[in-house]
């Protein structure tokens, strides 16, 4: 029996979903391995309520959030957390540093009480995750290396190096050497330094690497002209809920 | 003595292309010099200093292919080609460049040869340029090297005022060399070679003796609390060579993996179990210094650092070997 | 670390592993399965006790696995092999009939003809008792060659134990003493308790011509080599096998390195003369 795959949007830009039909070529290959029976932005109907392997897109902004999430870890053998607003919390973290009733007030205007919010969670630290996929969008090569992975029953081999590395190894010249801002070093690998290679600075959409020499990369950034505020605002963009962040 | 002279030189890359052999050689990109592959002499830039990247990965690719294999019920089939290599020449590396390959060769040879570094080292000729420049992180007279050292070159260059170079062959291949390519030297007198002067910053093989007896140093802490630990100065290292084994499976059938690797990272050491015995960054910063000053010459006779630089030049936070070199204690320790 | 590979040719190659086929296969416990291995050919392994092997899963990679039998036993050779990573859970797949790669063996492995004529105190903690098993085996299999033979096995609770019908053989041997432990008994347990260095006061040993044999987990390694010190047995003649993570299996690829010893290459059996110059040995 293939196994049964659902998609689960949570708060997000349904943008990871859009790279998973992205995969085209993959993706007939992936369908003869898989059953897909959810997926709101493919499907219309829902053809099973019974589903082996979860993605969740988003992360876990409201208490109907945490409840739903619940839910589904309960029903799911593998839970998947697909893309940063999942794995890191990512740009959805942002409104943790600002008073929740200012935010609600400010998304909602006048009926701002009616919609209830709590401090943006990724979603680990709401149930166990299996497996995580990162990337601001979900990277081609990682989603397929994690269902491969899960396929064969083995631990997907993530990067745990910073994006330097395949910066380097894409022989690109240095974003620091250029003059600009750079979250490469600390920033966790396997998108092949994308942005970087197109001339543009990390982000840091993938989260920080395990061990990650904060303080280095916050000198580093100051001695290149940004002030503490500017450092902090660099790294709260997607890694809000990281220790370096507070 | 034979001379290239500089408005020959393309014509002598040309000619060693004609005859069949591939080609690596400095090329510009960005404003950087790297060592590529070229398919035709006009792409050559040399720099003044040397390029960014090492000629390892010449020899000892960032990955390569161990093997393919194809799985069914209850059995697999492994397909592995023959080893062999086509000829090639490495033309404009520095010493610091050619002196890692001889440093290499040791652990990639004792006991179990590594045949494919050994295939490609033989099908190799490496025609090193003697440096008339140096720059502030050069420190090859630190790690008893020099501007123009011969070692793991087969024909050195030696840059002339005149802006041409005398060769001089080094081995029998740079011997074979230098006749095969007669027609694009010419004769001249004996003029003197312009070689950089690189000031000596530290004494590497005093530095082993004091590591050894201070396993315990502050030194690493200190070093390493700038170490970004983004493993960039393994990978620009010229004799760093770490490297993993890795699976990339497609369905039934895949490749096994032999990829660079770096003692800089976290997961490097650690086990299945959980226990890491180099967990924290001073105690990789401490392995990577030890390892190239201490553990390699107690093994292999060499200090496994040719003093290029690079570490150093390429780190995102200036931090490179050196920097610990010359923090040692002198003498009076 | 992946990136974009170059094909290029590997033939004859260290890195080219051996087909076996699995001719065994069973649970010992909830994690770990026991596996008989004959190699292609029917050719014998050659390996020395406490040598270990890296074996291939295609498609999920290498693990360096330490083999359970005895070079005694020609025709096969055994693995303990506890779930921990890809390659281990997917061998927990494999039955017998399945195929799967090997390379080596590799290692130091005991010198069993140094131990020759000395009597032997072997100290296994947890999974420690695969590779130990190996060298009792050997021992008991040349019994005349070797003076007293003592056992101490520790594991976290019963259900733990591995090698059941070897312990209880061992046990029952007249020719060897064997001690064993359990830190958490359950209500059946009518054994010892406690962490195996409490085994040690059932035990003499004539120090003077004592080796022992420790191997166990990185915490357990401290408190046993402290014992059999205190019993006097000299450092040259404590031996233990290191855990590290071995990857390349013939002192290349240097994630095993402590120091300036590859543990792949000139371990994983090191005398405690050897590991106290080892800083971050165990």
């Amino acid at each position: 029996m293939k196994p049964k795959v659902a998609f689960f949007s949570f708060t997000s830009c349904e943008g990871c979903q859009l790279m998973f039909l992205n995969l085209e070529d993959e993706l007939l290959n992936l369908l003869g391995a898989v059953e897909i029976v959810k997926f709101r932005e493919a499907m219309k109907e829902v053809t099973s309520d019974e589903y082996d392997v979860a993605f969740i897109e988003g992360s876990i902004t409201t208490h109907s959030d945490i409840e739903r999430i619940k839910s589904i870890r309960e029903k799911t053998k593998i839970l998947v957390a697909f893309g940063a607003c999942a794995t890191i919390g990512g740009i959805n973290a942002i409104k943790n540093f600002q008073p929740l009733e200012d935010v609600r007030k400010y998304v909602y205007g006048e009926r701002w009480d009616f919609y209830d919010t709590v401090p943006t969670m990724q979603v680990d630290q709401v149930v166990k995750v299996d497996a995580a996929i990162h990337g601001c969008p979900v990277s081609k090569k990682e989603m397929l290396e994690v269902i491969t992975s899960l396929l064969l029953g083995k631990t997907p081999n993530i990067p745990d190096y910073p994006v330097c590395v395949e910066c380097k190894l894409a022989e690109n010249v240095c974003v620091f050497d250029k003059g600009m801002m750079c979250l490469g070093p600390v920033t966790r690998a396997g998108c092949g330094a994308l942005c970087p290679s197109y001339g543009n600075k990390c982000i840091g959409c993938r989260g920080l690497i395990t061990d990650p020499n904060t303080n280095a990369q916050k000198d580093l950034l100051e001695e290149k002209g940004l002030s503490v505020a500017e450092v902090l605002k660099e790294f709260r963009m997607f890694d809000g809920l990281s220790e370096v962040s507070k | 003595m034979k001379v290239l002279e500089k408005s020959r030189m393309r014509d002598l890359l040309a000619a060693i292309m004609a005859a069949g052999s591939r080609l690596v050689a400095p090329v510009e990109r960005e404003g950087s010099h790297r060592f590529a592959w070229v398919d035709s002499a006009a792409e050559v830039r040399l720099p003044d200093i040397t390029c960014d990247n090492t000629i390892k990965e010449f020899f000892f690719p960032r990955a390569e292919r161990l093997l393919t294999y194809k799985r069914a019920a209850n059995r697999v089939d492994i397909t592995a080609p023959a080893v062999s290599e086509a000829p090639f020449v490495v033309f404009g590396c520095r010493p610091c460049d050619a002196a890692a390959l001889d440093i290499v060769d040791r652990v990639f040879n004792w006991d179990s040869p590594d045949k494919t570094w050994n295939a490609r080292r033989e099908a190799a000729t490496v025609v090193t340029i003697a440096c008339s420049r140096a720059d502030e992180y050069c420190f090859c007279t630190s790690v008893g090297l020099a501007p123009d050292s011969r070692t793991g070159s087969d024909v050195i260059l030696l840059p002339l005022e005149s802006g041409d170079f005398a060769v001089e062959t080094v081995t029998d291949k740079g011997r074979a060399f230098v006749e095969k390519y007669a027609a694009s030297l010419s004769d001249q007198k004996d003029t003197a070679a312009k070689i950089a002067s690189v000031p000596q910053k530290a004494d590497a093989t005093a530095a082993a003796k004091w590591l050894k007896a201070n396993f315990d140093s502050g030194l690493y802490a200190d070093a390493s609390e700038r170490c970004l630990g983004c493993g960039i100065c393994t990978y620009y290292c010229p004799t760093c060579h770490c490297f993993d084994i890795q699976d990339e499976a497609d369905g039934l059938s895949g490749a096994r993996l032999k990829a660079w690797d770096s003692c800089s990272f976290a997961l490097f050491t650690k086990h299945t179990s959980g226990h890491n015995p180099r967990a924290d960054r001073p105690s990789r910063w401490r392995q990577r210094i030890m390892h190239k000053f201490s553990y390699y010459p107690d093994l292999f006779g060499v200090i496994s650092c040719t003093g290029c630089g690079r570490c150093g030049r390429m780190c995102p936070v200036d931090l490179g070997v050196l920097e610990t070199l010359t923090a040692i204690p002198g003498e009076d320790t | 670390m992946t990136v974009k590979e170059k094909n290029t040719p590997q033939a004859g190659s260290i890195f080219q592993p051996t087909i076996g086929k699995i001719v065994a296969a069973k649970m010992l416990t909830a994690k770990e399965k026991y596996f008989r291995v004959v190699l292609e050919g029917g050719k014998p392994l050659g390996q020395k006790p406490g040598q270990f092997v890296e074996i291939s899963v295609f498609g999920a990679g290498e693990a360096p696995i330490s083999i359970c039998s005895s070079p005694t036993q020609e025709d096969s050779f055994e693995m303990c092999v506890r779930n921990v990573g890809s390659v281990t859970n997917l061998m927990h797949q494999m039955e017998a009939g399945a195929t799967l790669g090997m390379r080596g063996p590799y290692g130091n492995g005991f010198d069993m003809e140094a131990m020759k004529g000395h009597d032997v105190l072997f100290v296994a903690g947890g999974l420690g008792l695969a590779p130990a098993r190996g060298v009792i085996k050997y021992v008991l299999d040349k019994r005349r060659d070797y003076g007293d033979v003592t056992i101490l096995y520790g594991a976290r609770n019963p259900s733990e134990l591995l090698f059941k019908e070897d312990l209880s053989e061992w046990e029952a041997r007249p020719d060897c003493a064997f001690h064993i432990t359990v830190d958490r008994p359950d209500d059946a347990w009518k054994g010892n308790k406690g962490v195996i260095t409490t085994l040690f006061r059932h035990v003499k040993v004539d120090p003077s011509k004592t080796y022992a044999v420790i191997i166990g987990p990185p915490v357990m390694y401290k408190y046993a080599i402290l014992e059999a010190l205190s019993m006097g047995i000299p450092e040259s003649r404590i031996l233990c096998s290191l855990e590290r993570r071995m990857k390349c299996g013939v002192g290349k690829c240097g994630h095993c390195q402590i120091g300036n010893v590859y543990v792949c290459k000139e371990g994983p059996v090191f005398s405690y003369a050897q590991i106290k110059r080892l800083r971050e040995g165990i």
